[in-house]
């Protein structure tokens, strides 16, 4: 306890201001941390390698193989291989023909040019058609012939004024007479009448039906007309049909093609390709091509004497596009055989001294596949 | 992505409310000593300094040629330390034996030397109290930093292994938290190992001071001795 209140004590001492000093300090560094570390600063992401595929000239070549200079134009155009007015796109080819058989298309047009007025005439009967279905609207004229009987009635009618004949005729004869035939006359204007309605009456019912049966008639015509002219139809497609069999059946020709044609020949040469081969040395070649180096090699070659091996050095070299040596010539295959290192650095020193080869022009084409060599001495063909 | 860099708070008083109880209290075990520790450093390198300074005007004042009765006079009341505390231990011996019958000159050398001894040993301990407290945190607290951030990476595992996601967004907050231990474990045992090292270093010299001054003081006072010896025996002999 008492240690503890010495503790104590010797905090709040100015001979030992440690405990103060140290405290103020603590809370220094924590302020100073707070400020320092307050937030993290974020990495920034990483930038992600790109990857490289390392080629050989030759494959470069190979995958840009055709017109370097080409220019690519914007839009593409069809290929034309031949100037003509009309323009055919048929797959470019070598072959100059074409193929024989042509779709047979005279006929076609006249089966169908029959059809066409038989067309026009089942066309045309709708037209009388369709005032029989805007009949009924029209119909209320026929309520007419109704009214006839209104009209016997009136006819009647005419009858009760005779009633008031009784009195005049006590009184003139005359004039009974006069009425009479009035009466009479009357009577027979209103039954020419009432007959004339009548028969108008008659007269339209009979239109009507008439034209029922009319349309009726022509419905069926049209049916008709109508499973005739595809009969007609399947007739002839089936006459075309057996007509083309026949001509393809009967061709001979093989299928070629006239190739593509348009207004102007395409001259562009085809742009390089990703999968094409480069040209190669074919094994003649590479033999021709070694024949001419060993021929042109021979006339600075001198053999020290005795110095002839039955091994055969093999020796490794790179040529440039003017024949010069780029780098070695270098032995692949040294041996303790006495005679054999003079023998193959004899050649090694013709090699060098009749560096610049002369190299015919064709053989610039497959510079990639020559350009470095292994070229083989035999010792037998100097013996 | 960075939204939830954002809800991430990654300042020091969010990566301590984040810790887990025990690693709570490791840190703010580790900050005590800390500040314990430099408390320590501070008052004991003000003593020392103090304590060097009044050796040397004590060794100037001494080699001065003045009377050690003077000397003694001077310092007797005052609280002294280093070969001051010595010299009073000592010549408070000395003057008990003549303060008395004058007697007890045979075994007053042995005595002094006791004195002297007895006082460099209360120096030393002086010198050196508290240095264990140095020497803990600087050996112990490495140790104590990493029970903390192992315990706070062990419950990071935990809380991931049940979130089931293996992110480094999810895992890093964690860990982060976990060092924080370990950081101020070591910000507290570094500067305590240095200066212990000092401190018992400086020691060692003070007290290696303290040893060739006592042994300077008991000669000369033994010589005082024999001289005070030779007197009285010819007094008694005249």
């Amino acid at each position: 306890m008492a240690r503890k209140l010495d503790t104590l004590r010797s905090l709040l001492d100015w001979r030992q201001p440690g405990g103060f000093v140290s405290v103020a300090g603590h809370a220094a560094m924590l302020i100073v941390g707070l400020a320092a570390f307050s937030s993290a600063k974020p990495f920034t992401p990483a930038q992600e390698g790109v990857a490289v595929d390392v080629i050989s000239e030759r494959e470069f070549n190979e995958m840009m193989k055709g017109e370097k200079k080409g220019e690519k134009r914007p839009e593409p155009q069809p290929r034309a291989e031949s100037v003509s007015e009309i323009r055919r796109n048929n797959e470019p080819g070598e072959a100059k023909r074409d193929v024989a058989a042509e779709p047979v298309k005279a006929e076609p047009p006249k089966a169908e040019a029959k059809p066409e007025p038989q067309r026009q005439v089942a066309a045309l009967p709708p037209p009388p058609v369709r005032p029989p279905e805007l009949k009924p609207v029209a119909r209320p004229p026929e309520p007419k012939p109704q009214p006839e009987e209104p009209e016997d009635e009136k006819a009647e009618l005419p009858t009760p004024p005779k009633r008031p004949d009784p009195k005049p005729e006590p009184k003139k004869e005359d004039l009974a007479k006069l009425l009479e035939q009035k009466q009479i006359e009357e009577k027979r204007r209103e039954e020419a009448k009432a007959a004339e309605d009548q028969r108008t009456a008659e007269e339209n019912r009979k239109a009507e039906e008439k034209k029922r049966a009319d349309e009726r008639a022509a419905a069926e015509r049209r049916t008709r007309e109508d499973r005739e002219k595809r009969e007609k139809e399947a007739a002839e497609a089936r006459r075309l049909e057996d007509a083309i069999r026949q001509r393809l059946l009967t061709s001979r020709e093989a299928p070629s093609s006239t190739g593509a044609t348009g207004a102007q020949v395409s001259r562009e040469a085809s742009l390089g390709t990703e999968n094409a081969t480069g040209r190669r040395l074919s094994p003649s070649e590479r033999s021709q091509l070694i024949g001419l180096l060993t021929e042109q090699m021979n006339r600075c070659l001198s053999i020290p004497p005795g110095a002839i091996p039955r091994s055969k050095p093999i020796v490794a070299l790179a040529l440039g596009r003017d024949g010069s040596i780029t780098s070695g010539p270098t032995l692949t295959n040294p041996m303790n055989e006495p005679g054999y290192m003079p023998y193959a650095e004899a050649n090694m020193r013709a090699l060098r001294n009749c560096a610049p080869f002369k190299i015919p022009e064709r053989f610039m084409a497959t510079y990639e596949d020559w350009k470095s060599l292994l070229i083989g001495f035999d010792p037998s063909e100097m013996q | 992505m960075p939204g939830a860099e954002a809800q991430v708070d990654l300042s020091l008083v969010a990566l301590f409310m984040h810790a887990h109880f025990i690693v709570k209290l490791v840190m703010i075990g580790l900050a005590v000593a800390s500040v314990w520790s430099w408390a320590i450093i501070i008052n004991k390198s003000i003593a020392m300094r103090s304590m060097a300074k009044s050796m040397d005007e004590f060794e100037d004042r001494f080699w001065s040629g003045q009377s050690l009765d003077e000397l003694y006079r001077g310092l007797v009341n005052k609280t002294n330390d280093g070969f001051a505390a010595l010299f009073i231990a000592a010549m408070t011996e000395w003057r008990r034996a003549f303060e008395g019958s004058g007697r007890g000159f045979a075994s007053l050398q042995t005595r002094i030397d006791k004195v002297l001894d007895v006082s460099i040993a209360r120096e030393v301990e002086r010198l050196e109290s508290k240095l264990l407290a140095l020497a803990t945190i600087a050996s112990v607290g490495p140790y104590i930093g990493l029970f903390g951030t192992v315990f706070g990476i062990m419950t990071t595992f935990r809380s991931i292994a049940a979130s089931k996601n293996t992110s480094l967004a999810v895992v890093a907050p964690g860990i982060a938290e976990a060092l924080f231990a370990t950081a101020i474990a070591l910000a507290a045992a570094i500067p305590a190992n240095i200066f212990y090292n000092k401190f018992v270093r400086d020691a060692g010299k003070i007290q290696g001071r303290l040893e060739s001054f006592a042994d300077e003081f008991s000669a000369i006072l033994s010589r005082q001795i024999d001289e005070r010896a030779g007197t009285v025996q010819n007094r008694g002999a005249a």
